[in-house]
């Protein structure tokens, strides 16, 4: 198991004025996080006229480079076909552990890679936001080592969980976002670094609002080491 | 020292010594004398020293002092405060657990403080959820209400109340592995037993939750393995001793055959109960899980002191506590939100309310006096704060397995003086829980080859030879007024 922990102090303001080419696809809904209430609600309707005036403060809160464990079906299944539970077995059942709870069956020695960012619009306007591209830099070499694909845009809600999130930041509003990670394959990292574990890396992320796409950077980390124990 | 009375904190007074053997001890450690003496006590016979830890407002460690701090900790929005607290309480800033936090934490408008605030929806388990298949009674975690109200509490008695709730019920990550053990009713063989609390759950420390992705889960929270059973009781603060993680685990690794790295196993398989690896390198340094008394007593926080709390020179704060739960809460959660601070704070101050249980102690034993007059001479000099801890050691000076001392993830080259509040129900011994009895603790058998009664494996159980060339007489002295502590 690699467990790549980092997270980013960058925050940048970006002005978007351009449109949109490489937009990551819509999810149904946008809501919006404790932090916003009282503000304005997020336009349902995305506004076809990107202003220049929009304003958006973006925040690198996170970044987890560890496994990629698959996506989570699109819904869950009916009670009636959940998996039951297994009897108490005289013999234990393999398997048993990962099929007998729905919210357990995140694999304990895997660890989703996922990033989180905060975007806060300061501008008079709903934006569109969309994150264009990611990639792993060494430091010392200044080189791109790998790109690290993001999807599924989640979004932080009242209810307490990351759901789907379309990207639209209505004006006023804060969202605390969430993606999932693509890793990069690290054998071929290690064969352009010799050993990427203790060199410095970064991520470099390219977020469009609006289509105008602006170029954040975390600060450098370092790969833990090889055998860690799971988190507890 | 042992017997200090802090202004306004009600504590038995097991450690008390008389106040003759309080001045010795004073004037052979001079920083304690200094600091304790600072501090109201009315039996202490030294005159008040001109330095204090604060030079104003309530007394250190007191309940005034600590709500003082929380509005600083709590309103921190710049992350000002915050930083630097946390700055200061990193005995060693080059360990992976400092550079960790020092690249993520208070940084006011970016990393982990960019993090949403979460504020669990969760609850303990109750009797139908292990009476019918955990796996038909999971979902209604989703009914449950939130942890916290979102009111601030404004009393300290609120603040432990909350705390208590966070301690039994904030999931600090989803296990797997005990939910399996639940299903499969295995979990008398790890060491979890039901409990009739219903206050706490069933299992205390095994919660039913909505995850942050919107599932439902069964997670662990801090009483996993920081409550015990006794006599009936649930004790909050008490090491769950007979908690045997890693078999946990490998239970899990077993059944369902998701894999393991063969040295991971071999690492979990060698715990036991009572003692877990929880450091995030990839040295084979598990520590004994510790009970929790009167943690405001002391310096420094882990076996390794790696959090400094009071370095009895002007820095003592509380606020590393609280930062050290505040990112634990958020790396366990796999760093995608962070707890509300209110429930950080409120959860340290549940952890600084608590006290042993009350129990007998033989009063009468004509041993005590000696005991007390070995422990004078021979342990005051590092066990002599008020709690039996003291300042950090060396680790090459204790001479203990210096793997976590020394380890990349929490190491400072040091061991913290292990406290002795109700030492004699905390076997094992050593930091690793390597020495089985008090006994065997001072016995120079120990260290030699040919002991077979390490609390581990076989074979001498070196390093703290500290008493162990006492006479015997003095041994048993030594360890009868122990046990009065």
């Amino acid at each position: 198991m690699t467990r790549f922990h980092h997270a980013t102090a960058l925050a940048a303001v970006l002005v978007a004025c351009t449109p949109l080419d490489a937009r990551e696809p819509s999810k149904p809904i946008a809501q919006q996080d404790a932090g916003t209430a009282g503000k304005p609600q997020p336009d349902p309707v995305p506004d076809p006229t990107p202003t220049a005036q929009a304003n958006v403060a973006i925040a690198v809160a996170s970044v987890q480079l560890e496994d990629d464990c698959g996506d989570p079906p699109s819904a869950p299944p009916p009670a009636s076909e959940a998996p039951a539970a297994p009897a108490r077995p005289q013999k234990r059942n393999p398997s048993a552990g990962a099929s007998a709870f729905p919210g357990s069956n995140a694999r304990i020695a895997c660890q989703q890679s996922t990033m989180q960012l905060r975007f806060t619009n300061e501008g008079d306007a709903a934006v569109s936001i969309a994150i264009a591209a990611v990639e792993l830099h060494d430091v010392q070499s200044a080189s791109l080592l790998a790109p690290v694909p993001s999807r599924l845009p989640a979004a932080f809600t009242t209810d307490g969980s990351y759901q789907p999130w379309d990207g639209r930041l209505a004006a006023g509003a804060q969202f605390h976002a969430s993606y999932r990670l693509t890793p990069p394959s690290w054998s071929m990292v290690d064969a352009k670094l010799g050993n990427s574990r203790g060199r410095e890396l970064v991520l470099e992320i390219t977020v469009e609002v609006d289509g105008e796409p602006t170029t954040v950077r975390s600060p450098a980390f370092v790969r833990p080491p090889e055998l860690v124990m799971p988190p507890t | 020292m042992l017997g200090a009375v802090r202004s306004d904190r009600a504590r038995p007074m097991r450690l008390r010594l008389p106040i003759v053997l309080c001045a010795a001890a004073l004037s052979l450690v001079p920083v304690v004398a200094a600091i304790d003496a600072a501090v109201p006590d009315a039996t202490a016979s030294a005159p008040p020293a001109a330095r204090a830890i604060s030079p104003i407002g309530p007394s250190p460690w007191s309940d005034a002092w600590l709500l003082a701090h929380g509005d600083t900790y709590l309103d921190d929005d710049g992350a000002n405060a915050r930083r630097v607290a946390l700055t200061r309480s990193l005995h060693n800033a080059d360990n992976l657990y400092a550079r960790q936090r020092l690249r993520a934490y208070g940084l006011g408008d970016a990393g982990w403080d960019a993090l949403p605030p979460w504020n669990p929806r969760a609850r303990v388990l109750a009797a139908g959820d292990v009476d019918t298949p955990v796996a038909d009674t999971t979902p209604q975690s989703t009914d449950a209400p939130a942890l916290w109200d979102g009111i601030r509490p404004q009393t300290m008695a609120q603040w432990v109340a909350l705390g208590r709730r966070v301690f039994l019920t904030y999931p600090l990550r989803a296990e797997p592995a005990a939910a399996h053990a639940i299903a499969l009713g295995a979990t008398a063989a790890i060491g979890l037993h039901r409990d009739a609390d219903a206050d706490a759950g069933l299992y205390p420390g095994l919660v039913a939750y909505r995850d942050i992705d919107g599932a439902d889960a069964i997670g662990i929270t801090c009483a996993l393995c920081h409550s015990a059973v006794e006599d009936g009781t649930l004790v909050l603060g008490r090491a769950r001793r007979d908690f045997d993680f890693g078999a946990m685990r490998l239970a899990w690794h077993a059944d369902t055959g998701e894999p393991v790295d063969p040295r991971l196993r071999a690492r979990m398989a060698s715990w036991g109960p009572g003692r877990a690896d929880i450091t995030e390198d990839d040295d084979a340094d598990p520590v004994a899980i510790p009970d929790l008394w009167r943690l405001r007593e002391l310096r420094h926080l882990t076996q390794a002191a790696t959090i400094v709390q009071d370095d009895r020179d002007g820095a003592a704060t509380p606020l590393g506590l609280a930062i050290r739960q505040e990112t634990q809460f958020i790396h366990a959660g796999g760093e995608r939100t962070r707890p509300p601070r209110e429930l950080t704070w409120a959860l340290t101050m549940f952890l600084y309310s608590l006290e042993p249980p009350p129990r007998d102690v033989p009063q009468e034993d004509p041993r005590l006096d000696r005991g007390r007059r070995v422990f004078d001479d021979h342990c005051r000099g590092c066990h002599g704060d008020a709690s039996g801890s003291g300042a950090a050691v060396a680790a090459v000076r204790v001479g203990t397995d210096p793997a976590l001392a020394q380890g990349t993830s929490r190491g400072t080259g040091f061991y913290r003086p292990a406290p002795l509040v109700a030492v004699a129900d905390a076997a094992p011994y050593l930091h690793d829980g390597s020495v089985g009895t008090l006994e065997d603790l001072f016995d120079p058998a120990r260290l030699r080859v040919g002991f077979d009664r390490g609390a581990r494996a076989s074979g001498p159980v070196l390093g703290h030879a500290y008493g162990t060339r006492l006479s015997a007489h003095d041994r048993d002295a030594l360890v009868a007024w122990l046990r009065t502590l």
